[in-house]
């Protein structure tokens, strides 16, 4: 397949224009910007240019007289005797292709770029300006930058889709996998400075599995904290409430017990109170009892005792003085005498006393000695006055006694009237009524004292008062009682066990409380939430993704580098003998007939053969320049004939040959002239000294 | 302004003439719609004190098409044993490393630097 000819409408510069081509060589003349490099982007664009896009691509190439407008190109082809017309109008967005032979027609983009794809070889606009378009740069490349050959050949089958090389990219990919494990592996003083990202990831990832088990720890001593905490709040509820339960308890019990006593005290009190009033009532009978009889032995309180006496005395005077009487006369009668006369008794009275005190005299005083002379003259008296004796006679003792009888007959009816007005008899009932009434008076007084004694300052209504409240309290307490509800009778060791059951819970309690307050402490020391540790396994799943992503791309990195080398090798071991013979073809005009053998080594080094040293040698350092550039030059032509084994490829070369001297020119066109053979080769060149190489077209 | 550079200088928001910036065009591309930094740098160069445009997108593997790629070149070569290994991946995750290793070496095989 080659290219017949080339139309173009509207493109760049060119308002119309075209070229045909032979199907050998085209040398395309013309001055600097007049549109040699316009001419390879219209062959592009009419290869490969999808007409209904708009791009960059495309939209750079539109007219420069008319720059709304887009362009047209009309390519006409031969492929295996037959004549085939591509259209591209990219104004209309239209797309149209017939094979002129076989009538075959399309204007789908897709089916026309498989079958030009098919019938030519040409995949694509980057592919094809790598490998059909030999610029002036990449001879120079290898010419004037000492590019090495190999090194030029190797990007060559790389695809040439880009200024790196095969080497560059894998060494790039092992120092990305070594920059993934940078400090991988190491410890103590050789840990790395700047860790790789597996290596700081999966020190992150123990950080955080650490920082996570130190929260978790954490967390866990804080629940458990809070659960130690939440039980002994419930044992201090608990104790609480049994503090309180046993407070009440005892309480009852001191209350039921305080309740009993103050019944006994009251039943004691009222007893007494009831006994007083009892022992009250008893005295009062009995003081009626005596009132009455007071009442009765009222009359005797009036008598005059002395006048009875008075009278009972002078009734025994006069009995006396009656008996006297009738026994001096009894006497007289019996010493049958009428008369009897006897010594005063006054004077014998009189005369002893001062006799005696007369008598002191010798003792004490002479002056009691006039009691003597008192004595006699008192003696003198009695004897000048007669009174010294004294006479008795019967009748007159007769009428004495009658005299007195009578008196004494009298004194004795009034006595006698007397004892009937008070209802006695005789003197003695009257004393003993006194005595009685004295008696009962004396019992009376002594009944009210006592009573007084038992009310002490009190009345008996009160006592009665006090008596009630005491019964009302007594049933209160009781009412109270019962309302304790003890299931048994409190002993004195319930209080006692109660009491030491208190204190051992109050102390239980106050350590209870303690312990809540240290676990507390611990609480909200810990400042650690469940919060945390969720961050912390999200920071951890993120670093854990992470770390898996860096472990799949270093993978993905090996993988490539692997599987490039595979490609490379695979792509060498079958190009490397087109090459070869490409090369070999060429070699001796090349190097006019110096070497006549020539390989590529697997490191992509050219090595020749020296006749002169009888050994291959490194072209690189043995030949010149120029040499090595016309080697490029086949190499290209030849990776062309590797990719199209069949077609009739067009190579461009946009006046790659300036620098070759007017001899290597020449060499240089006899090597086109047999490529021409099999390839369609259209030079782009400024310069007259190509006129010669083949079909000239001017610009 | 074409209509495409008006887009991606729609993404260059905030451009003055004083301000550097650096942008890097990451993800899937479309070859179509293919970036050339260089030429868009060139582009917008007056809108920036320094643009620097990275293009370490990759070709969608849907995009990569073996029939774009002869065997005969290392690149063809390596996307058809690419593919082999993605239709041979017994697990995904062999499949997904295998799909990105493809796409990490056709991009730095057409001359983008994407490796990490």
């Amino acid at each position: 397949m080659f290219l017949k000819s080339l139309y173009l409408k509207n493109f760049k510069r060119f308002d119309e224009l075209k070229i045909d081509f032979p199907d050998d060589i085209t040398v395309v003349i013309g001055p600097n910007e007049k549109g040699k490099s316009t001419l390879v982007s219209a062959i592009i664009a009419g290869l490969f240019y999808d007409p209904k896009k708009r791009n960059r691509e495309i939209e750079v190439l539109r007219s420069w007289q008319s720059p709304d407008k887009f362009y047209e190109i009309k390519m006409e082809f031969e492929a295996n005797g037959e004549n085939c017309v591509l259209l591209k109008d990219f104004e209309r967005k239209k797309i149209f292709f017939e094979n002129q032979a076989t009538g075959e027609k399309s204007d789908d983009f897709q089916e026309i770029t498989e079958k030009f794809r098919q019938i030519g070889g040409y995949r694509n606009a980057k592919l094809f300006e790598s490998t059909s378009c030999v610029r002036q740069e990449q001879i120079a490349s290898v010419a004037v930058e000492k590019k090495e050959l190999g090194r030029a050949l190797e990007d060559l089958i790389g695809g040439g889709f880009g200024s790196r090389g095969f080497g560059e990219i894998i060494q790039r990919l092992e120092k990305a996998v070594a920059d993934l494990n940078r400090g991988r592996g190491e410890s103590g003083w050789r840990i790395a400075k700047n860790p790789g990202l597996i290596k700081s990831l999966e020190d992150k990832i123990g950080k955080n599995a650490e920082t996570r088990l130190a929260a978790e720890e954490a967390l866990k001593k804080v629940q458990d904290a809070w659960l130690n905490f939440w039980r002994l709040e419930g044992d201090f509820e608990k104790i609480s409430k049994d503090i309180e339960l046993s407070k009440k308890e005892l309480e009852n019990i001191r209350t039921y017990t305080s309740l009993r006593k103050e019944m006994a005290d009251a039943k004691v009190k009222l007893e007494e109170i009831s006994g007083d009033l009892r022992e009250i009532e008893g005295l009062r009978k009995k003081i009626s009892q005596l009132d009455a009889y007071l009442e009765k032995l009222e009359p005797y309180r009036a008598v005059d005792y002395n006048e009875f006496l008075n009278v009972l005395h002078s009734i025994k005077v006069r009995e006396e003085r009656l008996e006297e009487l009738r026994e001096r006369r009894e006497i007289l009668r019996s010493q049958g005498k009428k008369t009897k006369e006897f010594i005063n008794p006054l004077l014998i009275y009189l005369m002893l006393p001062l006799t005696a005190a007369g008598a002191l005299g010798f003792f004490f005083s002479p002056w009691f000695f006039f009691a003597w002379i008192l004595e006699g003259i008192l003696l003198l008296w009695f004897a000048f006055s007669h009174r010294t004796l004294k006479r008795l006679t019967d009748a007159e003792l007769q009428n004495q006694i009658v005299g007195l009888e009578k008196e004494l007959t009298e004194i004795k009816k009034q006595l006698a009237n007397k004892f009937e007005a008070y209802n006695v008899e005789s003197f003695e009932e009257l004393e003993e009524a006194k005595q009685y009434l004295a008696q009962f008076e004396k019992e009376k007084h002594l009944l009210e004292s006592k009573i007084e004694g038992i009310l002490r300052n009190q009345t008996a209504e009160t006592l009665k008062a006090k008596q009630h409240e005491l019964a009302g309290r007594l049933l209160v307490d009781e009412a109270k009682i019962e309302r304790i509800q003890l299931t048994r009778e409190p002993e004195n060791r319930d209080v006692i066990a109660l009491e030491n059951r208190l204190e051992n819970s109050a102390k239980e309690k106050e350590k209870l409380q303690k312990e809540m307050i240290e676990t507390k402490a611990v609480i909200s020391q810990t400042r650690v939430s469940e919060d945390d540790i969720f961050n912390l396994e999200a920071q951890m799943g993120q670093l854990e993704r992470k770390l898996q992503k860096a472990f799949e791309k270093e993978k993905v990195y090996k993988l490539t580098a692997e599987v490039l080398s595979q490609a490379k090798k695979e792509t060498e071991k079958d190009s490397r003998g087109v090459l070869e013979k490409y090369m070999r073809e060429f070699l001796a005009e090349i190097t006019d007939g110096r070497y006549r053998q020539i390989s590529i080594t697997d490191d992509w080094l050219l090595k020749v053969f020296s006749p002169e040293k009888g050994e291959e040698i490194l072209p690189d350092g043995q030949l010149s320049q120029g040499t090595i550039d016309q080697f490029y030059l086949v190499a290209r032509f030849a990776f062309l004939k590797l990719l199209f084994p069949q077609a009739r490829p067009l190579i461009i070369l946009d006046d790659p040959f300036q620098s070759f001297d007017k001899k290597r020119r020449q060499k240089t066109k006899k090597i086109l002239k047999e490529l021409s053979r099999e390839f369609q080769i259209l030079l782009l060149t400024h310069s007259d000294d190509y006129n010669d190489w083949g079909t000239v077209k001017k610009l | 302004m074409t209509s495409w550079i008006f887009r991606l200088t729609k993404l260059l928001k905030g451009n003055a003439p004083n301000l550097i910036r650096t942008v890097n065009i990451k993800g899937f591309s479309d070859p179509e719609l293919a970036v050339i930094p260089d030429e868009l740098e060139e582009e917008l160069q007056d809108k920036f004190f320094i643009l620097r445009i990275n293009d370490v997108s990759h070709p969608k593997i849907e995009l990569i098409e073996e029939k774009n790629y002869p065997p005969e070149t290392v690149i063809g070569r390596f996307i058809r044993l690419m593919k082999e290994r993605i239709g041979a991946a017994a697990t995904e995750e062999e499949k997904r490393i295998a799909e990105e290793a493809l796409r990490i070496g056709v991009a730095e095989l057409e001359g983008k630097e994407v490796i990490e």
